[in-house]
């Protein structure tokens, strides 16, 4: 990257992968990279900074995403959609120097494991997958009086497609409804395919089965005696099962 | 009796057999079925001993004509006994399951007036299981000594993973402490499955296991891993548990341990984990002369300091199974060596950069031959303390209670034990 310029300034966008991806081409064609990209709402300025919003432009952002597939690799595109859905706000910036550096080493890139934008894309990409792979064990179904399963859960990332795929093939015969409470989104399937939508859009209002408590007080029961109590050891369990998701495990409040 | 106070009682007598693994199996959902296998084994939710749960564990019943003398289930205690019928484990776990609480079900017995029949009545539930409720979800079945081929077969099509448990360590142990199961009612199912897995796919597709109680009896952890190597290598035994001593009944020919050796089980899984992953056989680790682990090391780093001729290890060439065996570079750090290494050499940076932990490698390795310090540090003496130290402050820092114990497991070695990182 040494002949591209860094300019003293920061790119904004809107917040959407279409958005990253918008400044990514805008950064190829004008050959230059700005010191930071950050999402517009998370933006706070100082006196001196000059910040410039980057519009988001489909095609451009198609485009890119093109040029990824076939001149990278599916894998690197797998760590765009993954990190992208990461909490952190460092991750667009990370995400334009990687793109830039993987259509510079193309299929190689996610071996190149000691340059700093490789690292930290991967980091976050590992660290949504991890948090998506936890919740898919944390994730706990009500059973509703039409017999439909509604689950409920508060997240760091945005895990909820990959909680939708899973659920999708796993309880293929049911009708269930997930709801990310963090992003006011929810999934909803039909036995047939999901879709997602704004939750503030749907009446939650929730009537459970008249099956629902024996089996959760069951699950409850279940949960105590499962404990060797010579082995107790709590700040094991914490450091497994850290208490911020206890909220939504039921097991968990006694 | 109702179904909440059966599952009481049948879970709470469950709870001594430790394999928690809900993975190995890539059976997957069917047309109109509810459930499929992760390959990698999901965790639902975990106890207050820090244990996963992922499969609802419980006994068919508790009930058991045996007599084993560690057991909370013997024929001559004095407890509740219940017994559940098909429907109603097929019921509780159908439900669980649809609400996430489990990956599927653990099913154990106690013995009802003889093997097959009580296999006969495992068969039944778990049948109600796959083909009235299309349940596609994992099953981990136990076999029960002394079961016949038939009934091996019919329980095999039908679960993903079976075990039968060794417990006792060797046959004198046997002898002693469960009388009613001979030797070969234990490994001549052992055997039948193993070979009924070469030629069936779908028998068994997750393997077998199996489980060693520690403490309980007087032989050394080189006579148990010698066992665990044999397990794997001869029975191709997927995982082998070590299930530390819980004493529940007294008896003239069990120990009265205060507390259940949990430092000791895991150095177990530690030298489990080289065994497995690191290429390392049981007489690397251990011989006639020093026949059990040192509690204040893990047994990687204990291996190293006895071997300095092997050391150090230079970063930039060294093949996977030599990086393997630096302490502090465990599985997912030797890949990240071997991959990075490709593109450019590598230093103490690089390797901080890539999140390679060399508190302790750092003295095992060189990068293009520089040490990270004078040679008079390559020295197995101070090695050594160092590492003492760090192994004591961990375990300073990391037990539950108040009291603490130098020989008491921590957090971070349970975790490590469970990610293979050591």
């Amino acid at each position: 990257m040494h002949h591209w310029t860094v300019i003293d300034c920061t790119y904004l966008y809107d917040g959407s992968l279409e958005g990253i991806l918008s400044v990514v081409y805008t950064c190829l064609k004008d050959k230059q990279i700005p010191n930071m990209v950050i999402e517009e709402e998370n933006y706070v300025g100082n006196l001196f900074e000059q910040p410039k919003m980057i519009s988001t432009n489909l095609d451009h952002s198609s485009y890119i995403l093109e040029q990824i597939q076939e001149k990278v690799s599916d894998l690197a595109l797998y760590y765009v959609y993954t990190s992208f859905l990461s909490s952190d706000k460092k991750k667009a910036n990370a995400l334009l120097h990687y793109i830039i550096y993987a259509f510079k080493y193309g299929f190689k890139i996610n071996q190149m494991k000691s340059i700093d934008c490789v690292i930290e894309v991967q980091r976050i990409a590992k660290n949504v997958k991890y948090e998506a792979h936890r919740f898919s064990g944390f994730i706990r179904f009500k059973e509703l009086e039409n017999k439909f399963l509604y689950a409920e859960y508060e997240s760091d990332n945005d895990i909820l497609t990959f909680l939708a795929d899973h659920f999708s093939d796993r309880l293929q015969q049911e009708i269930w409804m997930i709801h990310d409470k963090t992003r006011f989104q929810i999934a909803l399937y039909n036995r047939d395919e999901y879709i997602i939508v704004d939750s503030k859009t749907i009446d939650l209002t929730i009537i459970e089965s008249d099956q629902e408590d024996y089996y959760l007080q069951l699950w409850k029961d279940y949960f105590k005696n499962i404990t060797i109590k010579e082995r107790e050891n709590r700040r094991c369990q914490r450091s497994f099962m850290p208490k911020k998701y206890w909220k939504y495990l039921p097991e968990t409040k006694g | 009796m109702e179904v909440a106070e059966k599952l009481k009682i049948l879970a709470d007598s469950a709870k001594y057999d430790v394999s928690c693994s809900s993975s190995g199996s890539d059976r997957k959902n069917t047309d109109k079925g509810i459930g499929n296998a992760s390959l990698c084994g999901i965790c639902h939710s975990f106890s207050a001993d820090g244990r996963c749960i992922s499969l609802l564990k419980i006994l068919m019943t508790n009930s058991c004509i045996y007599d084993c003398k560690y057991c909370i289930n013997r024929a001559s205690n004095n407890i509740q006994r219940a017994c559940f019928t098909p429907q109603e484990i097929a019921d509780i776990t159908i439900n669980f399951y649809r609400r996430n609480y489990i990956e599927g079900l653990f099913l154990s017995s106690g013995i009802i007036k003889n093997p097959d029949y009580t296999m006969e009545m495992l068969c039944e539930a778990i049948s109600i299981l796959r083909n009235k409720y299309h349940f596609n979800g994992y099953i981990h079945a136990k076999t029960i000594p002394g079961a016949s081929q038939d009934m091996i077969n019919k329980l095999g099509l039908l679960v993903d993973r079976m075990s039968i448990n060794i417990e006792l360590p060797s046959n004198q142990s046997l002898k002693l402490l469960a009388p009613n199961k001979e030797k070969d009612a234990i490994l001549e199912p052992m055997k039948y499955i193993k070979n009924t897995v070469k030629q069936d796919r779908k028998f068994v597709r997750a393997g077998q296991t199996t489980q060693l109680i520690i403490g309980a009896t007087p032989e050394s952890d080189f006579k148990i891993l010698s066992l665990a190597e044999g397990m794997y290598g001869k029975m191709n035994m997927k995982r082998v548990y070590y299930s530390a001593y819980v004493p529940l009944n007294h008896d003239d020919h069990l120990p009265a341990l205060k507390k259940p050796p949990l430092l000791r089980e895991n150095r177990l899984y530690q030298a489990d984990w080289l065994l497995r992953f690191y290429g390392f056989k049981v007489e690397d680790l251990l011989d006639d002369s020093h026949q059990n682990f040192n509690e204040l090391l893990d047994p990687k780093a204990d291996w190293a300091l006895h071997n300095m001729d092997y050391f150090p290890v230079e970063i930039n060439k060294a093949d996977y199974y030599t990086l393997l065996r630096v302490p502090g570079i465990g599985v997912l750090s030797a890949k990240k060596i071997m991959a990075a290494r490709k593109h450019h050499k590598l230093t103490f940076e690089s390797l901080k950069k890539m999140r390679v932990v060399l508190k302790r490698a750092k003295y095992f390795i060189t990068c293009d031959g520089k040490y990270f310090a004078s040679t008079s540090f390559f020295n197995s003496n101070l090695i050594s303390s160092a590492l003492i130290h760090d192994e004591r402050k961990l375990l300073i820092d990391s037990t539950d209670t108040v009291q603490l114990s130098l020989f008491e497991p921590t957090t971070k070695d349970r975790v490590e034990c469970i990610t293979g990182q050591l």
